[in-house]
């Protein structure tokens, strides 16, 4: 039992032909009884489809699912808050270093700027180590705060551990 | 008075807890059903359901189809994903897992009277073929949208639906 306008039928079954293919496989079913027997079939597997029961969600795992997607949300938004933190904690280790006048002796930066000829040709930015010592404990520090704070967020919560 | 979809979507995206749950309420049982069928067991149906709803309160619903069924396409792909992991408990069944049996006896000539579950129409059937008749046979999706939500070619689509109905047809005959 075969034809080789099956898939044509397929396509008329989930009407995916054009109108004029429509009218031609109308015409086709008409004097082939395999294509009309798989339409029928096709008909009737989706009707099966229709009715078929559904596996049921038990309370005990809807309740499960709640708890747990509220503690995936969570997690999310502490991730979002940690990667905050981080910026945060970069951009003002970055300031720190790189300050022009920290602890009043000028700072770790020097600006050296190339004018030969009319027009400035090249500006050139170098990132000196500082040379006072006294403003390093502070940034150790902070970095150390910043750290021991984003330890603490990553060891928080519990996403997809929760199936007892 | 309860909320359409695209209000509780609203609602979400502004961080309210009560709306998330509305809509585990709305949906989860109908997602658990569909991902009961696509991985053949109620652990990792719930994970797939739990990893869409967490998928879906990040991502961007445009209302080109109905919520359920962009859940449902967030789901078949999620089902794809869990299949590459490694592990993945195949055949498990859950303490608590309530797949229905079918509702009359399993033998032909029955008609659609005695109701297949969907379970057991998919059951011999690879993901592939499941996930295409799902998006098909119950959320009604053209070729061309299966392709789009599963990233395969429109040609694929109709090859995995034609093969995996054959296999049904031969399988269920007595019912159809």
């Amino acid at each position: 039992m075969s034809c080789d306008r099956f898939a044509q039928v397929h396509a008329y079954h989930d009407d995916a032909l054009a109108p004029s293919d429509r009218v031609a496989i109308e015409n086709h079913l008409e004097e082939c009884a395999d294509c009309r027997a798989l339409l029928s079939d096709l008909c009737g597997l989706s009707n099966l489809f229709a009715v078929a029961p559904l596996a049921v969600l038990s309370p005990a795992a809807m309740a499960r699912l709640s708890r747990n997607i509220r503690a995936a949300r969570d997690q999310g938004i502490l991730r979002i808050t940690s990667w905050l933190t981080a910026a945060a904690a970069a951009v003002l280790i970055g300031a720190l270093l790189l300050w022009p006048d920290r602890a009043g002796n000028g700072g770790g930066t020097t600006i050296a700027t190339a004018t030969n000829g009319p027009a400035p040709a090249l500006e050139m930015v170098a990132v000196m180590p500082p040379e006072s010592e006294e403003a390093v404990p502070e940034v150790v520090t902070l970095a150390q705060w910043m750290a021991n704070d984003l330890s603490y967020s990553a060891g928080m919560g519990n996403v997809g551990g929760d199936r007892q | 008075m309860s909320v359409d979809d695209a209000e509780l979507l609203k609602q979400i995206g502004r961080g309210d807890p009560a709306a998330s749950r509305e809509l585990l309420q709305r949906h989860g049982a109908y997602l658990y059903g569909v991902a009961h069928a696509l991985v053949g067991n109620a652990a990792d149906a719930e994970d797939l359901v739990q990893e869409t709803l967490v998928g879906a309160l990040g991502g961007t619903f445009r209302g080109e189809s109905s919520l359920r069924t962009w859940l449902v396409r967030i789901l078949t792909n999620q089902a794809g994903m869990l299949r590459r992991r490694p592990h993945r408990r195949a055949g498990h069944v859950g303490l608590d897992d309530e797949t229905p049996s079918p509702t009359g006896p399993a033998t032909p000539g029955s008609g659609v009277e005695a109701k297949l579950d969907l379970n057991t129409m998919l059951a011999a059937l690879s993901l592939d073929h499941r996930q295409v008749l799902v998006l098909r046979e119950l959320e009604g999706l053209s070729y061309e949208e299966i392709a789009k939500a599963l990233h395969i070619p429109r040609g694929t689509v109709e090859s995995r639906l034609h093969r995996a109905r054959d296999e049904l047809r031969k399988k269920f005959k007595g019912y159809l």
